[in-house]
């Protein structure tokens, strides 16, 4: 593909966006994928994709998210065919968080997009159904169960 | 228990890494865009990809590579339309199971190229239309059912690419054996990538 013309225009749109976004969106992806390396990947590929588009993309923000929630779904699919994650210990720097990763990890990988987008997003279901690539009433089930089972696994870990 | 939000909201400590020279150096570098299919697991090396490119090319799993240097370079992604063609997500809703028995009971069949997609207007309006996707094929063989160069059928499937904003969607250029009834497209294995081997199936089902 041709790269399109970066003019310092479009540097400072994509830098805006990134400084304004670009956090929410790796956090985002860290709660879906557990994975520190997978939201990086993830969050810098999305970004320079859409550099590289430059003005062929209307909406630069919700191509970003839905392309790095692809990025990631298919990197996280690919370390599933050789790793278990389930057992695996949960980064040390993830602290604040480790009881969440650990029970998010019962869930589907849908489940756990749709429930981070929506609690820690703040995504309406049918933005998140776009992200996805899904449908709002679908979006709707994987949060309904996504919610039950995080509770579940919540208390049982809370004792 | 705290409550779930609050569980959520907790990874606001976490510090997310700085990622801005990282992104720009991707953005700088002339890599082939072509691999950015995003329904498969994008690898971290070109070697790799290079590999994953050729495998699914041998595979037969999309189209063939004059299609694909003839597509929009936007697209060639790859005519992926496996949100048109994968049954398993919608097996619930399958009104029958895919059989050359049943798919001769089609009202119409062709072979065709994706050309266009319009994702549905809006998934919660009461107006049922608003609520299709609207798939146009360059038709390349009518089996049944119908004539002319192109035509446009709806389905109730959702595009899954990446681009739903008004850019070409990612299975634009995807070559499909379709059939349907009425304007709409059937799933659940009455649609699927086009192959010589199925292709040969649905001209014995419908003699063309």
């Amino acid at each position: 593909m041709q790269t399109a013309a970066v003019t310092p225009e479009v540097r400072d749109a994509f830098d805006r966006l990134y400084r304004e976004h670009g956090d929410r969106l790796w956090r985002s992806l860290l709660l879906s994928t557990g994975r520190p390396e997978i939201a990086s990947d993830a969050t810098a590929e999305a970004f320079a994709q859409a550099i590289r588009r430059g003005d062929q993309i209307r909406d630069p923000l919700a191509w970003i998210w839905r392309a790095a929630f692809k990025i990631a779904a298919g990197e996280l699919a690919a370390e599933r065919r050789t790793v278990e994650l389930v057992d695996e210990p949960i980064d040390p720097t993830l602290e604040p968080v480790a009881d969440l990763l650990a029970a998010l990890r019962r869930l589907t990988p849908h489940q756990r997009a749709s429930i981070t987008l929506h609690h820690y997003a703040g995504y309406p279901y049918r933005e998140i159904a776009r992200i996805l690539g899904s449908s709002t009433s679908a979006v709707g089930v994987h949060i309904h169960r996504a919610k039950t089972l995080l509770r579940a696994a919540l208390e049982d870990r809370d004792g | 228990m705290a409550d779930l939000h609050e569980r959520f909201r907790r990874t606001d400590r976490i510090p997310a890494p700085d990622l801005s020279e990282e992104l720009w150096a991707r953005a700088s570098r002339r890599e082939d865009d072509t691999v950015v299919v995003l329904d498969h697991a994008r690898s971290r090396g070109r070697a790799l990809v290079a590999v994953a490119a050729a495998f699914t090319l041998l595979a037969g799993l999309v189209v063939g590579a004059t299609l694909l240097r003839d597509a929009d370079e936007t697209v060639v992604a790859t005519g992926d339309a496996s949100w048109l063609t994968d049954g398993s997500s919608s097996t619930l809703s399958c009104v029958e199971e895919y059989t050359p028995e049943n798919l001769a009971r089609r009202s119409w069949a062709f072979d065709g190229t994706i050309v266009e997609v319009v994702p549905p207007v809006d998934l919660e309006s009461p107006n049922p239309d608003d609520q299709v996707t609207s798939v146009t094929f360059r038709v390349n063989n009518w089996y049944a059912g119908g004539s002319g160069e192109s035509v446009t059928v709806k389905t109730s499937n959702v595009p899954g690419g990446v681009t739903m904003n008004g850019d070409a969607d990612p299975s634009i250029g995807a070559r499909l054996l379709a059939s349907g009834e009425d304007e709409y497209l059937w799933g659940c294995g009455f649609t699927m990538p086009y192959t010589e081997q199925d292709a040969a199936v649905f001209a014995a089902v419908f003699g063309g």
